[in-house]
């Protein structure tokens, strides 16, 4: 039994007295910034990167998933709470958690959601363990052509992300592309876009533009919508749920888990998808559809363990293939690349201990979210009451030291502060941020494997579509793309995103 | 061209992407393009900026054609005040030192609010960041930043 095998060394890498330590202080941290209202996952990880630079791979990577699904519990936290739902993903919580908050029933929900992240998060790691080890067989065939396609795919896919028209994820990608140009050419070294400046010659690195269009130019946009909040000033009582409770949220934890680990793994998917498809089929199969929206508990119980799971699944095209399938897994590649780990299929086999490792602690992780979470509710409902005039100096202070620490220069900050406004900017004329930040990311390596493949087949681009791995890639991106442009997908992409 | 267009987000977003696209091929003309078996540093930089230009001329279609979103408000003010601060930040840093330097920046950004007023506990507020980051950053995980920057220390 090999995935034994595998589970026995992850869980001997996790469960060392260190790792466990860095696994707690990221689901801890995670947690705490993600309640913020308005800070997702990515700008939490962003801004607590530079903590992991000076941590081996291994505990690095386990406290920044620590962080990314304390975040997502914390977003969820809050949109039962205060309807402040911090990020898409936890949009469809607040529907009807935050409905069971006014009804008095807020520490059931909160419990509920607590659960089903646990059980989805267990289920996934077993599932994580199983196919893993297939796509990375897969993967390791691969030669230049084939991850030139899969990136294709992978920036493709976060088009079908992306919320707005299919004009502008692509132009925002290509803008990505273009910022990933800027710094010295690896094969002729001809320093390109630099503008003769040294501190460009290196290339811009992703966390300054992370945190220049996630933090400042969020931030920015945050303070028009600067309204006097009020948090939930009741107490919370009642947090088992009862025998009912539990007879009603079974079934929909199981079907949350099962969607959310299938979407999470395609690229392009991730949690927000996972969540908002599995509140949709609780509510076609529910006997009582009216219920939804007033305080239905499986509306609580479904996406939030499609959210989880899917947040645990999307860590597999990632370290199978390297391909991000969402920003929060552009964030892990950055920083898998400061920490002098290539991701890609070799991952596993050179670095079974890595691997195996974060699949074992996300397990320990949502153990820890569930163990800690519901005794430290009262400490989240503070944190959400401080108001955000307070709270926005702090986190440009965090972004602000973040910058200057990869590499220690003040340089950073100022291009920082630019990419602040041209996010800001962007972000007013509907250019999304996200498919940018991918394609910054991927660009580089892209051109990287188009030039050795073009090179390998004498500059026929045939090469492309004659390999047969690399084709039937091209294929599915091809048909997510024509897929988009059909007005029936069209709309129900329209509806899922409306309410971000 | 009629007002419609100049406030349509679509005709903005086109000229970022025609100005980046033009820009990037401006610029790349230096490098040499090579073939597509043996590439330059400037083909994929060309292929990249022309794209850019296209998709800044097919936004200008979709600006005169259909009737979209319209350019809202900028929050000139929270910019100015948000970038500005991090850019003071950048700045006074090795002038100034940290602690003058996160004073000038968080209070300069906190502005922004509308809701922002200055008293004893945002001060307080503010020394307690100060002395969290500088414990945290500066003696626990030893970033290189002064304390207090050269304007402070003596000429010999």
């Amino acid at each position: 039994m090999d995935m034994i095998n595998h589970l026995a060394l992850g869980f001997s890498v996790a469960l060392s007295l260190q790792n466990l330590g860095y696994c707690f202080i990221g689901v801890l941290l995670g947690t705490a910034i993600g309640v913020l209202p308005g800070l997702g996952p990515v700008a939490t990880i962003a801004m607590l990167l530079p903590i992991t630079f000076g941590l081996p791979p291994e505990s690095a990577l386990i406290m920044l998933a620590g962080i990314y699904y304390g975040a997502q519990y914390g977003g969820s936290t809050t949109a039962i709470l205060v309807n402040l739902p911090g990020e898409p993903s936890s949009v469809v919580t607040s529907l009807d958690g935050h409905q069971m908050a006014r009804q008095g029933k807020a520490g059931r929900a909160l419990a509920t959601a607590a659960i089903g992240s646990f059980a989805a998060g267990s289920a996934s790691t077993l599932l994580i363990a199983m196919f893993a080890p297939i796509l990375a067989a897969v993967a390791l065939k691969f030669g230049p052509a084939e991850y030139f396609s899969l990136m294709v795919l992978g920036l493709v896919a976060s088009i079908v992300m992306a919320s707005g028209s299919l004009l502008h994820a692509l132009g925002m990608i290509f803008i990505g592309l273009l910022l990933g140009l800027i710094g010295t050419d690896v094969n002729s070294a001809v320093p390109r876009y630099t503008f003769d400046s040294p501190q460009l010659s290196d290339g811009i690195n992703f966390v300054v533009l992370a945190m220049g269009v996630f933090g400042v130019g969020e931030i920015v946009a945050d303070l028009e919508k600067e309204t006097s909040r009020s948090a939930m000033s009741m107490r919370i009582t009642g947090l088992m749920p009862t025998r009912e409770d539990w007879r009603r949220i079974i079934g929909p934890i199981i079907r949350g888990t099962i969607l959310g680990s299938v979407i999470g793994v395609l690229p392009g998917g991730g949690a927000a998808l996972a969540s908002f498809g599995s509140y949709t089929l609780e509510k076609k199969i529910s006997k009582t559809p009216e219920e939804f929206g007033k305080g239905a508990i499986e509306g609580v119980a479904g996406p939030e363990s499609a959210n989880n799971a899917g947040a645990q699944t999307s860590f597999v095209p990632m370290l199978t293939l390297g391909i991000p399938s969402n920003s929060v897994m552009a964030l892990m590649i950055g920083a898998m690349i400061m920490q002098g780990v290539q991701p890609g299929p070799s991952v596993m086999t050179t670095q079974p201990a890595l691997f195996w490792g974060l699949i074992a602690s996300m397990w320990i992780g949502n153990l820890m979210l569930l163990v800690l979470n519901l005794p430290l509710v009262g400490l989240w409902v503070k944190m959400i009451s401080i108001p955000y005039h307070y709270l926005f100096p702090i986190i440009v202070t965090f972004c602000v030291i973040g910058v200057f620490s990869v590499n220690n220069s003040t340089f950073d900050i100022y291009l920082m502060a630019i990419f602040g406004v041209f996010g800001y900017v962007m972000r007013k004329l509907d250019g999304e941020p996200t498919p940018m930040l991918l394609a910054f990311i991927l660009g580089p390596m892209m051109e990287e494997f188009l030039r050795r493949s073009l090179l390998l087949s004498r500059g026929d681009p045939l090469v492309l579509l004659s390999r047969p791995i690399s084709a039937v890639l091209l294929a599915v991106a091809a048909g997510l793309l024509v897929m988009v442009l059909l007005p029936n997908v069209r709309k129900t992409r329209e509806v899922a995103f409306q309410e971000d | 061209m009629s007002t419609r267009m100049l406030e349509s987000k679509d005709f903005w977003i086109g000229c970022v992407y025609f100005a980046a696209g033009a820009a990037g091929w401006w610029i790349a003309r230096e490098y040499s393009s090579g073939t597509a078996g043996r590439m330059g540093p400037g083909y994929f930089p060309n292929v990249v900026s022309f794209a850019l230009m296209f998709f800044g001329c097919a936004s200008w279609v979709a600006a005169a054609r259909r009737d979209g979103a319209r350019v809202e408000r900028l929050n000139l003010k929270g910019l100015v005040l948000v970038a500005g601060s991090v850019a003071a930040f950048a700045f006074l840093l090795p002038l100034a030192g940290f602690v003058p330097a996160t004073a000038a920046m968080a209070l300069m950004s906190a502005a922004a609010s509308a809701k922002f007023k200055l008293g004893v506990l945002p001060v307080a507020a503010l020394a307690a960041l100060i002395a969290f980051c500088a414990l945290i950053f500066i003696f626990g995980l030893g970033i290189p930043m002064p304390m207090m920057g050269s304007l402070f220390t003596p000429v010999e």
